[in-house]
């Protein structure tokens, strides 16, 4: 078996145990069996380890970081998800509950991923550097983050209904207030702006490396900065004008869909320098 | 006064913080839609003069830098009066001074653009080797002198000894060893390429690509002149290891159209053509000429051969000559922008770490 064969085995290994954890949200959610939730770190390692695997097999393979193509971008997004996942789940235990959100979109990243061309491109000099992978590494990070804040938006609002109406499901049980998920958006917001923040800086080091210019209005470039826009207009709204609550889930909300759009959609539409995403 | 103080209260207030962030972010959107094929296939001028290059743009970014510095100064003075009132051993006396941090980076980044937008320079040189080029005004193609830039001429002559080239699985690496000239003498000496830029002061001088120039000459039957230029051909991205093409190629005021492949040391293996190494030893063209719809020519010239096309007129291969293309750019804006980013950012950490609280729901 040669290494491109283990990587494919290895991301199909990690699809299955993340089709088992999106199935096991799907039956605590719908069955109400909120004891079931408690599996999901423990899937979520079962998956994170053949999926480590998986990406180190082509780091090794490109001799780069995984940023080029669809097999790699869409490949280790949804690593960096599981593993901001991961690290959340350490630090809070009550923040499992995002799993939820995390592994379906995570399995339908890898299985994106597993639709992409597994060849291995050459890329142009200008896209190998360090920058670029820190670069990279924190717009994973950003999207994760600013995903698990709209599912706390989505969970605030439900938790407000049920404050109205009483009637509690699965997700509502699991969190205390609906003040808890208001808080737990806004955390998720704010390190998501922060890794933005760096995301756009690191960029604009490489931009320089590479074109000898750290902005060029790239529509990519643009859109990164209307996402970091929004990021600070949502947590300038809150602090300044108390923006919280119902108003800022909304917005997390919205707030997650432009993201994507900027990171996968905009690649795709555009003719641009970040043309990671063509093959 | 009245007036001047409810002024200064608006252009410092958070509100008009956000409605300019609002509208930059609307505009920047409709400028980014403004890059669709589309929409471009609309627009006969510069994408970036409507809207990120515009005055409007900048009156906006102007606005919102003039609102951050003055919430800023307000936010300094307030966390003064409390820190004064605050024990100085009280750590939290120390948070005080973390929103107004992040917010002078954020107007350090602003500043840096403008700096950047306006006082900036920027231009490209084309060097030979073994030819010295001044830095005088003349010298620079594609020159970018702002409105404000201080730029004098004259601070530096560079003279390239001879271009190294190769080509491994990064792509096509080349550098030249580049001496540095100032006030007349010979300063130093540096290997030049796209990583390793020459500083002076507050200019930077890199490499920005590296192009084959083919010299060629097209003569009708009886002797005249149809062409004679000199052919550019960018390396930056070549199409593979051992050529570098240039398809299409209509030269003006003649009825041909070139498709040119240009091997810098021609050598056949199995029948295809290839570079035995990268550096210039043994050069020559592939060239198919098309006149109309028939082809009139499709073979290999050496370097200084002359050959007849189908329809008579002759062509010869003169000369090639390498060239590094060096952009030169005053770099102080991008400090300042630089500096803003890395305190923006760590303000905005210190501040959301030591205030983790501060956006919690009542």
């Amino acid at each position: 078996m040669n290494s491109l064969e283990l990587q494919v085995v290895l991301l199909w290994t990690a699809v299955t145990v993340y089709v088992a954890a999106t199935i096991l949200s799907l039956v605590s959610v719908v069955f109400r069996k909120p004891v079931l939730i408690k599996f999901m770190p423990i899937l979520a390692v079962v998956g994170f380890i053949p999926h480590t695997a998986a990406i180190i097999l082509r780091w090794v393979q490109t001799g780069h970081f995984p940023y080029w193509g669809k097999y790699e971008v869409f490949s280790s997004y949804p690593w960096a998800l599981i593993f901001l996942y991961l690290a959340v789940v350490v630090l809070k235990r009550d923040l499992r509950l995002s799993g939820v959100v995390v592994f379906p979109v995570a399995l339908f990243m890898v299985g994106m991923a597993l639709t992409g061309s597994t060849e291995v491109k050459e890329i142009p000099s200008s896209f190998l550097t360090y920058w670029l992978g820190i670069h990279v590494a924190f717009a994973k990070l950003a999207f994760g983050s600013a995903l698990i804040a709209a599912f706390f938006g989505i969970l605030y609002l439900l938790k407000e209904r049920v404050e109205i109406t009483g009637k509690e499901n699965v997700l509502t049980q699991m969190i205390k207030t609906p003040v808890t998920a208001d808080y737990f958006s806004y955390q998720f917001t704010v390190f998501s702006l922060i890794t933005m923040t760096i995301m756009i800086g690191s960029g604009g080091v490489w931009a320089y490396k590479a074109w000898g210019r750290y902005w060029g209005w790239d529509p990519v470039e643009i859109w990164s900065l209307v996402c970091w826009f929004i990021y600070g207009i949502i947590l300038h709204l809150r602090t300044t004008m108390g923006w919280k609550g119902r108003r800022a889930a909304w917005l997390s909300i919205i707030a997650v869909f432009i993201v994507a759009f900027a990171f996968f959609g905009m690649p795709t539409i555009y003719e641009t320098v970040h043309e990671h995403l063509e093959y | 006064m009245n007036l001047l103080k409810r002024t200064a209260k608006t252009l410092a207030s958070p509100l008009l913080a956000i409605v300019l962030l609002v509208i930059i972010l609307i505009a920047s959107v409709f400028g980014a839609v403004l890059y669709a094929d589309s929409v471009q296939a609309l627009i006969i001028k510069d994408i970036n003069e409507i809207v990120f290059h515009s005055n409007w743009f900048l009156v906006l970014n102007l606005l919102l830098l003039i609102n951050i510095t003055g919430c800023t100064i307000r936010q300094i003075s307030i966390a003064f009066k409390r820190y004064k009132k605050m024990k100085a051993k009280d750590v939290q006396a120390k948070k005080l001074f973390l929103s107004p941090l992040f917010h002078i980076g954020l107007t350090l980044i602003i500043m840096g653009a403008y700096v950047d937008y306006f006082a900036g320079f920027e231009g490209n040189l084309p060097m030979q080797p073994g030819v010295t080029v001044a830095d005088s005004r003349e010298n620079y193609l594609d020159l970018d002198e702002r409105p404000l830039s201080n730029k004098k001429y004259g601070q530096f002559s560079l003279l390239l000894k001879e271009i190294n080239f190769k080509y491994n699985s990064k792509g096509a690496i080349s550098s030249g060893l580049v001496t540095v000239f100032q006030e007349g003498e010979a300063a130093f000496s540096q290997v030049l390429d796209s990583s390793s830029p020459i500083w002076l002061s507050m200019v930077s001088i890199s490499k920005e690509s590296f192009h084959y120039y083919i010299k060629y000459r097209v003569e009708g039957k009886n002797g005249f002149l149809i062409d004679d230029r000199s052919l550019g051909l960018d390396t930056t991205f070549p199409p593979d290891s051992t050529k570098y093409s240039r398809d299409n190629f209509r030269p003006e005021n003649t009825p041909y159209r070139f498709n040119i492949e240009f091997f810098p040391d021609v050598d056949i293996v199995k029948g295809q053509y290839i570079s035995a190494s990268y550096q210039l030893i043994n050069p020559a063209i592939f060239i198919t000429v098309h006149n109309g719809e028939k082809t009139v020519f499709s073979s290999l010239i050496k370097k200084g051969e002359t050959v007849r096309f189908s329809d008579g007129n002759r062509f010869t291969f003169e000369s090639v000559t390498p060239y590094l293309y060096l952009r030169v750019q005053s770099v102080l804006g991008t400090y300042i922008l630089a500096f803003g980013f890395l305190v923006f950012t760590t303000g905005l950490l210190l501040y959301y770490t030591n205030n983790s609280r501060m956006g919690e729901s009542q």
